[in-house]
């Protein structure tokens, strides 16, 4: 059967592609162009006239010490993210592997708070950290220790929220890690475990190279989302507080742009963010990409 | 040289224990959540963490009664319907043209799409949001729809093509043999085909969709249009040192996703799996 050829099935596709590719062109590519072009202005979103600046957006944002604030808070929401929910998420997936029967149970249970909406778990989560009546200060209170103010502090906050963030999405990831193990073939292991007898042994030299992939996955999903999932989450429970101490790149945007009425301001800073999310992206595929590992 | 038997028991036992310990964490607030709202004021702020003295449902009453939570409800219940509805049929039709027809740059679209989930809607909120108000559209529900639809639209076409590419060419060429239409063709063969994966994708982007917040929170002004996440905050504002009432907002108010995820968890793990696990 003789293949059409590439334009005619072009012309084929297209009807196909017009309604997603319309509210992708003009909600999407639209407004990144608008952002950039914003960022060269001066505005508060409500005057008539915008002053060109020019560059000068992006010299303020890139002097701000308010901004490089941002970006350590958000590079160590980062870091401290992609160590925990990785760890924890391989972690239990290698243990509900052998978990049998109750593996569904653990797992559907481990994946709830991903479900919830995140309004309430921020505000879940504020009630727990509630220096007064919540629930981890009671605890604390009952052994004779003092309460202390989770979100009170901007150190205490940002790991506060760290917590939080970590219980709302390790469930996904854990998921995702046991979808990465089941495509391991099982004699593999068994070859591995011919060899050695430590399962630590193994882990690191068999499944993790092997899970390359998902891990890759996981990882791009974490960085990303601190760039914009956390995002309600941080404002619910903070509001990027005490002291700008849990204000990650996303808060200070919003901040700038809807607070302070610096529109070209917060776009340059929009645009900034999207260059910083592509270049750890980027870094981060670069990592993982030596060799492929093939069996 | 421990008794490889008992060594086996050891090892379940320490990998039930902290599956277990993980399983408490996890319930453990959403337990306690429950156990706050079923309290009265003065009993929680005396006892905050243990179980009620008297189980007391006034807070849920009050809540039902006071009904503006129904308006929320009902707010996003149509946000969501029409914005699923609307992703579903435009990335389906988007994902069989890339999964089904050679043409160049095909691959570059879907990493187009794709795009959508790295560099997400809410990083370009601000000219959104100005667009929108420029076309005027920001009141009510157009606003909210455009821009879930604009979120969800990139991961859909990317896992529609996954599962049309499934499709053996054999239904195909037989359906073309018969002389359908281009348009039969999808709807006819195509679409019965993939149902599975549409259904998965479109639970996900119901439970995505219903909880978003950061979204709403900025184009909606108008109290009266909030959807559910934007109306806990009012009763956040209402109720403010009554924890008990937010709670049973809070409780309430996770119900029907709660309830989705229950009845199509499987559903929902299994699809996540296939599609993401490659």
């Amino acid at each position: 059967m003789k293949h059409a050829s590439s334009w005619q099935d072009f012309k084929r596709a297209v009807p196909f592609l017009i309604p997603a590719c319309s509210f992708y062109a003009l909600f999407y590519v639209v407004p990144a162009a608008v952002a950039v072009v914003l960022s060269l202005y001066k505005w508060n979103g409500l005057a008539a006239t915008a002053t060109f600046t020019g560059l000068s957006n992006y010299i303020a944002v890139l002097q701000s010490s308010l901004f490089w604030k941002s970006v350590v808070i958000n590079l160590e929401v980062v870091v401290v993210s992609l160590l925990l929910q990785l760890s924890v998420a391989l972690v239990l997936a290698a243990l509900l592997m052998h978990a049998g029967r109750l593996m569904r149970l653990y797992r559907s249970l481990f994946f709830i708070p991903q479900v919830l909406s995140l309004v309430a778990v921020g505000m879940l989560w504020q009630m727990i950290y509630d220096p007064a009546n919540g629930l981890l200060d009671g605890v604390l209170r009952s052994i004779g220790l003092h309460s202390i103010p989770w979100l009170g502090t901007p150190k205490n906050a940002l790991v506060s929220m760290l917590i939080t963030t970590t219980w709302v999405y390790f469930g996904f990831h854990t998921v995702l890690q046991m979808a990465g193990r089941a495509a391991i073939p099982n004699d593999l292991y068994e070859a591995a475990y011919l060899e050695t007898k430590a399962a630590i042994t193994v882990f690191f030299y068999v499944t993790l190279p092997l899970l390359r992939e998902t891990i890759l996955i996981s990882a791009i999903m974490i960085v990303t989302g601190s760039f914009a999932l956390l995002m309600g989450l941080f404002w619910i429970m903070t509001e990027g507080g005490p002291a700008h101490g849990t204000e990650i790149l996303g808060i200070h945007m919003y901040v700038q742009a809807f607070k302070s009425y610096r529109l070209g301001y917060a776009s340059s800073i929009a645009v900034v963010m999207v260059i910083f999310l592509m270049i750890s992206v980027t870094g981060i595929i670069a990592l993982f990409s030596r060799e492929r590992v093939e069996y | 040289m421990i008794n490889p038997r008992l060594e086996k028991s050891l090892q379940a036992l320490a990998r039930y224990f902290l599956l277990s310990m993980v399983a408490i964490v996890t319930a453990y607030p959403i337990w306690w959540l429950l156990t706050v709202s079923l309290k009265t004021r003065e009993d929680y702020v005396a006892h905050p963490f243990s179980v009620p003295t008297h189980v007391v449902i006034d807070n849920f009453a009050g809540i039902l009664v006071d009904g503006i939570l129904l308006r929320f409800f009902l707010n996003s219940v149509i946000v969501t319907a029409v914005s699923v509805i609307i992703v579903a049929l435009i990335s389906t039709m988007a994902g069989y043209a890339i999964a089904r027809f050679q043409f160049r740059g095909r691959n570059v679209l879907l990493l187009a799409f794709l795009l959508t989930n790295m560099i997400p809607v809410t990083m370009l909120i601000i000219p959104l949001f100005l667009i929108l108000r420029w076309m005027h559209l920001l009141g009510g529900y157009t606003s909210l729809v455009i821009s879930y639809v604009t979120f969800t639209m990139g991961l859909a076409v990317f896992l529609t093509r996954g599962f049309f590419r499934t499709v053996p060419q054999a239904f195909v060429d037989a359906g073309r043999l018969d002389g359908c239409s281009e348009l039969q063709l999808f709807v006819r063969i195509m679409l019965p085909m993939a149902k599975a994966g549409v259904i998965v994708v479109s639970i996900l982007n119901v439970i995505t969709i219903w909880n978003e917040y950061f979204i709403a929170l900025i184009l909606v002004q108008d109290q009266s249009f909030y959807t559910i996440p934007l109306g806990l905050t009012v009763f956040r504002g209402k109720y403010d040192t009554d924890w008990p009432r937010l709670a049973s907002a809070l409780f309430l108010s996770s119900l029907p996703t709660l309830a989705m995820y229950f009845v199509f968890k499987e559903k929902i793990v299994a699809g996540l799996s296939r599609g993401l696990g490659k």
